[in-house]
């Protein structure tokens, strides 16, 4: 596609858009809003979780101990604090999408996003969808998606939040919010800074873990001005800066160190009548690494992506009960390398889609999708989805969805010198869901059964040539059940809270009929928090089933299922100023423990936080 | 039902037959369980510390897998054990990731000492007149140890970035690696550790090795397009044959007054004269890509070869006689067979 294309593409969004006139007095307005506004519309016939903003704040550690807690998702870290790699519903690191308000962030050269190297504590709203999602949200939506959303608040207020944590291997932890707003505007400003020495003891080795110190810095603004009842205008920065040494496998391995850095600008003009929804975004998203393969010395080798990215959605209200949507997206990515696999690259996508959502009454509907893709960069593919949920009685929800999904190659899959394929296809994926809920009184319960079937996996593979290539390989069938309940509970001042979750992930090779490396077959969740007054108790427990490292699922190699508990005591005090303090223990049975092979985990350890809400 | 405990009894019988392999996994006895036989080096995943290593009595009768950690607290060697090699009752396993080279006893494979100092990415070794030679790709030296003590003697500067290394009673002769842009054998003196001459030669460097009883040392160069052996006397190239039909020949063995090297997925033999390029294979294993004969030797007429199995799965050794007759195929119970070592 070339330049006159795309600029006359997006003047006839702009078109289009402006057009949405003011013609309308009636719109309600909502005071908290998210700005991926398809998520809670558009997937009714799927499962969404929505973590407890309680438990996001009183969190301590990364994203990847968020998650880890709180969902099925099994995590491959290459040591406390260092790369870390999701595998969500038996699928693979790059079949996990992460979404920044609405906007897919995965790393463009490597396909995944890394759960250690990503900031949390700025998002009001972070979900989990667990299922396939690439109709809305692009490449990588097949084993699921984790979404982090920035809430905008128009109402009277002036909230500022500071919290302040010190913990074990000197770990500090720094975020400040503000949250500003009235009528019309609404700002937030979040600043975060971790770090740590990361040096917990190694028993095994009978040393510390060395090497393994990082720090990251994160700036985050949203701003959302409402001109008048159609038109707003929304703003959202992202700013992240880091550095990680890789902790040493051996004591005297030579050191290494990563940094990595991203920005995400997106800028939302937004115009709502009675009949249309029109949205346009506008995004800028760097992402940029350097990494220093012979530490004390600055060599260093890294690479940069540039995108460009141009959304149209348009919800049209056909009648009172059906919306179509239109989609559209264009995308400019240019990389670049230094010293490393490609010098130059770049690739542009534009895709259309388009939905249609049909609410047959209170009680059911259905939702179509259907979304096509143009570029020359890899075979181009037709993506699909059909669901359907209806609640035959009270309290009781039955949810089925089936969608086609896709994660395209990465620009190292693709130009990467040498073993990069200009002919790879996108892994490609057919699932089938069904989900049962139940709301009843303070209990919550739900039952997920899936299947999914992925073709062309990508592959770095050695050939003859003495290099590894990319190629699409393997086919892969996951069959998984997920169980997830919760009970709420209180009497007098005594609040209880009680949550878990389960997973069995049945993930193989259709040739070997081995499962996956890395993949749990079993892994438990839970919680249970007790609230008195204003002391408040929580217990949390993980049990990870035992993963294969080999192929062949040899045993000697397996990595053992582990139990780990963490256990947080909170007190609230203040009237004017509220404030808490939190004394926190994790892994409080001093568990020792690995989730990827000889990368040895921390023992137990202590944080303490502040919270000053002023 | 009588069918399905026919299948049930013919399943059982084919397992016992196949558990006639004689995989010894539990702890061996002896004083000297290694000894006549090979060890075998699995270099693990890069950056996964899983290294170990196997053994294989000479009559193969006996095998064990996992000999490293069975000595050593389920300890492994560390990341990427590169090479090996033998002296007096010790063996010292170069392990290229972790920059470290493990003393152990050649019989027990029970650790000893571990040397550190100096080393960089140490990739091969070679261990003459009681020293240690190491070639290291990150800092572009020859490291020099003290065999007995373990010390640290002196170092010497290379050219080009150092693979394999070998040595005969004047010199020591280090190969540059086959990505290297200068495509060289550098010759070091044994008597004062100065890099005497570079020896240049068209094609990528592909293997080196050193015939005891002569001096001469045999280097293989190739690509794509060509295969090459040099003899290499002294200080100087004695003689070279090429081949255009056997292309990006690799490593260099000598087995009984025979010189081996591989292409592809197959072995082929010469005299020690070199009187021609030989282009008629011995014989051919089966094809893996990149993991085909991820390690190569032969010894006492017997080739050994190990498919790496694209380093997913564990590595299955196979052995064979020189007609092709497969002898022996087991898997190592590790990550990336790399090579073979007659203890």
């Amino acid at each position: 596609m070339n330049k006159k294309w795309s600029v006359s593409l997006l003047f006839s969004i702009l078109a289009c858009h402006i057009y949405a006139q003011e013609n309308n007095q009636h719109t309600e307005l909502e005071e908290l809003i998210i700005t991926d506004d398809k998520l809670r519309t558009h997937n009714l016939s799927q499962t969404i979780r929505k973590i407890n903003d309680t438990v996001v704040k009183t969190s301590n550690g990364s994203l990847t101990d968020l998650l880890l807690f709180n969902s099925s998702i099994y995590f491959k870290e290459n040591g406390f604090g260092m790369v870390s790699s999701p595998s969500f519903r038996g699928t693979t690191a790059q079949q996990t999408s992460v979404v920044w308000n609405g906007l897919r962030i995965n790393s463009l050269l490597l396909g995944q996003t890394d759960f250690n190297s990503i900031s949390y504590k700025e998002y009001n709203d972070i979900s989990i969808k667990p299922g396939g999602g690439s109709v809305l949200y692009g490449s990588g939506a097949i084993g699921g998606t984790i979404h982090l959303n920035n809430e905008l608040k128009f109402s009277n207020h002036f909230d500022n939040e500071l919290q302040l944590t010190y913990g074990s291997y000197n770990t500090y932890r720094v975020n400040y919010n503000l949250s500003a707003g009235n009528d019309k505007w609404s700002t937030q400003i979040n600043i975060n800074r971790n770090q740590s020495d990361n040096d917990f003891d190694i028993e095994k080795q009978k040393r510390k873990n060395l090497n393994g110190q990082y720090w990251n810095n994160s700036i985050n603004t949203s701003i959302g001005y409402r001109i008048n009842r159609t038109h707003d205008i929304r703003f959202f920065s992202h700013i992240y800066d880091d550095e990680r040494h890789f902790s040493l496998i051996s004591a005297n391995q030579i050191k290494t160190k990563y940094q990595n850095q991203s920005a995400r600008n997106l800028l939302q003009w937004k115009a709502t009548t009675q009949k249309i929804n029109s949205i346009v975004r506008l995004a800028y998203i760097n992402e940029n690494y350097r990494y220093f393969d012979y530490l004390p010395s600055d060599r260093h080798s890294g690479g940069e992506v540039n995108s460009n990215i141009i959304k149209y959605d348009l919800d049209y209200k056909l009648t009172e009960k059906i919306v179509v949507s239109l989609l559209m997206d264009y995308q400019h990515n240019k990389g670049k390398g230094n010293g490393s696999g490609f010098a130059q690259a770049q690739q542009e996508i534009l895709s259309s889609g388009l939905l249609l959502k049909h609410t047959l009454s209170t009680k059911s509907g259905y939702e179509l999708g259907i979304k096509k893709e143009f570029t020359k960069a890899y075979e181009n593919p037709l993506l699909y989805s059909a669901g359907f949920y209806i609640s035959p009685i009270e309290n009781y929800t039955i949810k089925l969805n089936g969608s086609k999904n896709y994660r395209i190659p990465t620009f190292n899959d693709i130009y990467w010198e040498p073993g990069g394929n200009k002919n790879l296809k996108p892994e490609s994926s057919y699932q089938a869901d069904l989900s049962q809920e139940i709301n009843w009184k303070n209990w919550q319960f739900s039952a997920n059964v899936y299947a999914i079937f992925i073709d062309d996996m990508i592959r770095w593979l050695p050939t003859n040539e003495g290099y590894w290539q990319a190629s699409n390989t393997n086919k892969v069938t996951v069959k998984g059940v997920e169980l997830f309940s919760a009970y709420r509970l209180h009497f007098g001042s005594h609040h209880i809270n009680v949550q878990g979750t389960y997973a069995y992930t049945d993930s193989r090779d259709n040739e070997t009929e081995k499962q996956l490396i890395y993949v749990p077959f079993h892994k438990i969740t839970g919680s249970i928090q007790y609230r008195y007054k204003n002391l408040s108790l929580q217990l949390q427990g993980l049990m990870n089933g035992k993963v294969y490292t080999t192929t062949s699922n040899d045993e000697n190699s397996a990595i053992d299922p582990y139990t780990l508990f963490n256990t947080q005591l909170s007190y609230r005090f203040g009237k004017k100023n509220e404030q808490m303090f939190a004394f926190e223990i994790k892994n409080a049975s001093d568990k020792m423990y690995e989730n990827t092979l000889n990368r040895p985990m921390p023992g137990r350890n202590y944080t303490i936080q502040y919270i000053l809400k002023f | 039902m009588k069918k399905v405990l026919l299948s049930i009894s013919l399943v059982a019988l084919l397992y016992s037959c196949s558990s006639d392999d004689n995989v010894n996994t539990g702890i061996p006895t002896g004083d000297k369980p290694y000894s006549n036989g090979v060890i075998i080096l699995n270099e693990g995943n890069f950056q996964s510390s899983n290294a170990n290593a196997s053994y294989i009595s000479n009559d193969l009768s006996v095998q064990h897998n996992s000999i490293f950690s069975t000595a050593n607290n389920s300890e492994f060697i560390g990341d990427v054990a590169q090479s090996l090699a033998f002296y007096k009752d010790f063996a010292f396993i170069v392990v290229n990731n972790s920059n470290t080279i493990e003393v152990v006893n050649r019989y027990t494979f029970q650790k000893v000492a571990q040397i550190t100092q100096e080393l960089s990415l140490p990739r091969r070794i070679v261990v003459k007149n009681s020293k240690i030679y190491v070639t290291n790709s990150a800092s572009k030296k020859v490291t020099i140890y003290n065999a007995d003590n373990y010390q640290f003697i002196t170092s010497v500067e290379l050219d080009a970035d150092p693979e394999y290394i070998v040595a005969n009673n004047n010199y020591v002769y280090v190969q540059s690696n086959s990505y290297a842009s200068q495509k060289v054998v550098e010759v070091i003196s044994l008597s004062d550790n100065v890099n005497v001459t570079d020896l240049t030669f068209e094609y990528a460097s592909n293997g080196l090795a050193v015939d005891n009883a002569s001096g001469n040392v045999y280097a293989v160069t190739s690509d794509a397009t060509k295969s090459e052996i040099h003899m290499i006397s002294g200080l100087t190239v004695s003689k070279t044959v090429s081949s255009n039909a056997v292309t990006s020949a690799r490593y260099a063995v000598i087995d009984n007054n025979n010189f081996y090297f591989v292409s592809a997925n197959n072995v082929y033999k010469t005299s020690l004269q070199l009187t021609s390029f030989p282009e008629t294979k011995v014989l051919s294993v089966e094809e893996n890509g990149f993991s085909t004969f991820y390690g190569f030797n032969v010894i006492d007429n017997k080739v050994y070869s190990a498919d790496a199995k694209g380093f997913t799965d564990n590595g299955v050794v196979s052995i064979y006689d020189l007609n092709g007759a497969l002898l022996k195929q087991f898997s190592t119970g590790a990550i990336g067979p790399n090579g073979f070592y007659k203890n």
